[in-house]
């Protein structure tokens, strides 16, 4: 039985629009690190830019909101600093799927052990409502009149190509899931993806908490759907274009700072510092004396 | 005089000139002369015009030469492109019969079946060993030091590779011994014998001292993408972080590079990242974020001619303002100007103290010519590298703050103790937002965003305490200012100047950011003519002395920038005629 509650990681109240998403991605965090237990203090939250961003000020751990799109390259460092430490990140889609998509792919190539949970609401609310990587085509904001004429990032699908080794995806209506797919990612010695389905009740009038549930195929709840397998994970984000909750994919973790061996028991961050003079000269005897 | 030699070997990229310049470089060094390279290579890995220059003399040089004593072409083109720096006396070297252009008037021309003493030899592809064997002979240097370099040169690979590559460097020596004695009396070695003892011990580049610098001052992680001049220190670092249990991470582009050093920073691990102009303009708007949430950060920037990708291959110093007002914005940094080997060793390391005591993003500003060009040392000064974490928390004092634990904190100094992730019970928010003492964001009282805007930039204001912003020597009225690659010739110029009794005065800017007017002022206001040598055509030193020192009406730009460093010829007779009041 957890010690902690979702209390333990409460700092300041919200304050995004009464009847957004990310209230409900927010607790699944809180709730995921109650369940694994983690102190707020090993934790470190790094958030980007949008209204997803503002994350960071309602979690209670070491926090790092960072500028627009580099979550990853962040989070990335802080991690090989100090391997003992849980590293997530969290954004929205706009951040993640737009300005950030190029560290996505190399996070998930460098399979860093982050877990990565993407807001994903299909429009750039802080900014009032313009089209995002994820709007779907036709859907008509301030930015695209005639609706929007571009075919919308299909992140599980980049995912998985990209080799991904956790990949998940939730919707804000159901905190329970989704607190249980979070929870996996921590664990996960990899790089774990956790997209959320997160309305946006003040520009999106479309794509309703009740639209989405109408639409979405959980894969936790199919017997038959097994997430070790690629094949499966493929046909799924494939064939249902994305219309799905649920742990997609899982194979075994290779996490960046495990691939380098020369990483000693304790973390960087925790070893103390000599001017290494003797280093310089044997390195200046060994290879610069001509 | 001392004595004092250049010598190039030139031809095309893939035809081993690099290679041959190093091995010569190395065996003029071990057999104790003072060295000092230069290279000429074009933004194209095989068939592009390329060159390697070897200076050497018995007293430590500064600076490439003005004019060559002996060029080695394995191509027409390099005689082209060359010959005309041949001296009077000088010798050209060529591979006969494939070379077939003439000599410049007043150069002997020695035509040299390189290829085929090669392929005697074994392979044709060791015409350029060839070439040093008869260069060496020519210019009396020692063989036993240039087999050594040979040896040093090829040791990881076989025993038939190595023993055919000494074999054509004797073979080319024998050649030279048999057909060419008339010809070695116009280049000999005319002084004093280098002296193997009091040998130099070391060569090496800029890069390799700032990466050597990094070493010593802790750093265990880097993070860089790839580019011209400073791929080097990625290499260096990639082969020797992790035998101290660090690590080099080649990232996807040079934002995730400054991301990967900020967040190891924020997490209390020394950093570092180096780049050049296109790369530091992508890191631009992270720079921003290490200024807005206080975070540790080295940055290397080597400049190349821009803008643009410029000349990716050749020198300028055109990026000197972005380095100081780089992001939107308004934040402290520090832009240290390392000239010489050791300043790039130990501003490096000064870096890291700097960075973590002020809490901000440090450049380490450097450019082509400074971190490729080789150099003998004596030794670099590994024992005067200290290590200064800047004000932190320790993890009682964590754990006592708790949630009131201010991470930015409105000190007197505007310096705020940090903490780190890990620390028990300090639990901050960093932001990159405005943000209060206490890091919250989204406030919007004016009061406090005057104070965090004053408390940030208040923090380099005592930065003097810990650096020297000017180096000064020489004397007279006419006051020469520049920094990084040019102090070089600058100091040989005056050296040849003073042999006349002629006399300068010169400041070498140390740093560059927060600019020391304090130091620069009295110099500026001392002085009859002021020359401000920089390569660049805006005069962006210029701009900086006269915005903060002053100086109007008085200074006269000396201003390259055509992709190539100054020699020291190129500077000589403008001072010298400033100095007489001539100009």
């Amino acid at each position: 039985m957890a010690a902690l509650t979702f209390k333990a990681f409460a700092r300041e109240k919200a304050t995004w629009c009464p009847g957004c998403g990310d209230f409900a991605v927010l607790r699944a965090l809180q709730e995921a690190c109650a369940h694994l237990d983690l102190p707020p203090h090993r934790i470190v939250l790094v958030s980007g830019i949008g209204c997803s961003g503002k994350i960071t000020s309602y979690f209670s751990s070491y926090g790092f909101h960072v500028h627009h799109g580099r979550t990853l390259p962040i989070a990335t460092g802080i991690k090989l600093a100090n391997r003992d430490l849980t590293v997530l990140a969290a954004g929205g889609d706009g951040d993640g799927y737009g300005i950030g998509l190029n560290h996505l792919i190399h996070a998930i190539r460098r399979d860093v052990d982050v877990t990565y949970v993407v807001m994903d609401n299909g429009v750039y609310g802080n900014t009032k409502g313009q089209t995002s990587p994820t709007t779907a085509t036709g859907f008509v904001t301030p930015s695209s009149p005639s609706g929007a004429v571009e075919e919308p990032v299909r992140p599980l699908r980049l995912a998985l190509a990209a080799g991904i080794t956790y990949l998940a995806q939730g919707v804000s209506s159901d905190v329970p899931q989704l607190t249980r797919l979070i929870e996996e990612g921590i664990r996960h010695r990899g790089f774990a993806l956790v997209n959320v389905f997160s309305p946006c009740p003040t520009y999106d009038h479309l794509h309703t908490y009740q639209w989405w549930r109408e639409r979405l195929v959980n894969l936790d709840g199919d017997p038959a759907y097994r997430p070790a397998s690629r094949e499966q994970a493929t046909e799924a984000v494939m064939t249902r274009d994305g219309m799905i909750v649920g742990l997609v994919y899982r194979a075994e973790g290779r996490a960046l700072d495990m691939r380098l061996p020369q990483f000693r028991p304790t973390p960087l961050a925790d070893e103390s510092l000599t001017p290494d003079a003797g280093a310089v000269r044997r390195i200046l005897d060994e290879e610069h004396t001509p | 005089m001392d004595p004092d030699l250049v010598w190039m070997i030139g031809g095309k990229t893939g035809e081993g000139v690099d290679s041959a310049g190093e091995v010569f470089a190395a065996g003029a060094a071990r057999s104790g002369l003072e060295v000092h390279t230069f290279r000429l290579f074009p933004p194209i890995i095989k068939g592009g015009p390329t060159s390697y220059e070897v200076r050497m003399s018995t007293r430590p040089l500064h600076a490439r030469g003005d004019l060559l004593d002996c060029l080695v072409a394995l191509d027409n083109d390099t005689v082209t492109r060359h010959g005309p720096a041949l001296r009077a006396g000088g010798v050209l070297i060529v591979d006969d019969p494939k070379v077939s252009a003439p000599a410049p008037a007043g150069a002997a021309r020695c035509a040299v079946p390189l290829t085929t003493l090669a392929a005697q030899a074994g392979d044709a592809i060791m015409k350029n060993m060839v070439a040093l064997g008869v260069s060496a002979r020519l210019l009396q240097l020692d063989l036993e030091s240039l087999r050594g370099a040979v040896g040093k040169r090829f040791h990881t690979k076989s025993r038939l590779v190595q023993d055919r590559n000494v074999a054509a460097v004797a073979s080319g020596w024998e050649h030279a011994d048999l057909h060419l004695s008339d010809v070695s009396a116009r280049v000999q070695w005319n002084g004093a014998r280098p002296s193997r003892e009091t040998a130099p011990r070391y060569l090496l580049s800029g890069n390799d001292a700032i990466a050597l610098g990094a070493l010593a001052a802790g750093c265990r992680l880097y993070a860089s993408y790839p580019i011209t001049p400073a791929s080097d220190v990625l290499e260096w670092m990639a082969a020797h972080l992790p035998a101290v249990g660090g690590a080099a991470i080649q990232t996807e582009d040079e934002i995730a590079a400054l991301g990967v050093v900020i967040g190891a920073g924020y997490a209390g691990v020394r950093a570092m990242t180096a780049t050049s102009g296109p790369g530091l303009s992508l890191m631009t708007e992270t720079l921003g974020l290490a200024g807005m949430a206080e975070i540790p950060a080295v940055i290397v920037a080597a400049q190349r001619p821009g803008p643009s990708a410029g000349m990716p291959t050749r020198h300028e110093q055109s990026d000197l303002l972005h380095m100081v007002y780089a992001a939107h914005g308004e934040f402290p940094r520090i832009v240290l100007t390392p000239g010489t080997l050791e300043e790039c060793f130990l501003d490096t390391a000064a870096a890291f103290n700097l960075a973590e005591r002020y809490q901000c993003p440090v450049i380490v500003a450097v450019d082509q010519d400074l971190v490729l060009k080789k150099r003998t040392a004596p030794a670099l000064p590994a024992g005067d590298v200290r290590i200064d974490r800047g004000a932190r928390l320790s993890d009682g004092e964590a754990r006592t703050s708790g949630v009131g634990y201010k991470r930015y904190a409105l000190t007197p100094s505007g310096i705020s103790p940090r903490a780190v992730p890990g620390q028990p019970g300090a639990l901050f928010l960093s932001s990159g937002d405005a943000h209060d003492d206490g890091g919250s964001i989204d406030g919007d009282d004016p009061a406090v965003r005057r104070a965090m805007v004053e408390k940030r930039l208040r923090k380099t204001t005592d930065v003097w305490k810990d650096l020297s912003g000017a180096r000064t020597e020489g004397g007279g009225d006419v006051l020469v200012v520049a920094l990084g690659s040019p102090c070089g010739p600058i100091r040989e110029a005056m050296e040849r100047l003073a042999r006349e009794d002629v006399r300068v005065r010169f400041l070498q800017v140390r740093c560059l950011w927060p600019f020391p007017a304090h130091e620069v002022g009295p110099e500026i206001e001392r002085a009859r003519r002021i020359v401000v040598v920089e390569h660049n055509a805006t005069g962006q030193l210029a701009t900086l002395i006269l915005t903060y020192a002053g100086g109007h009406g008085k200074i006269r730009p000396i201003r390259k920038y055509d992709g190539l460093p100054f020699t020291p010829g190129e500077l000589e007779g403008e001072l010298r005629a400033l100095a007489n009041g001539r100009a």
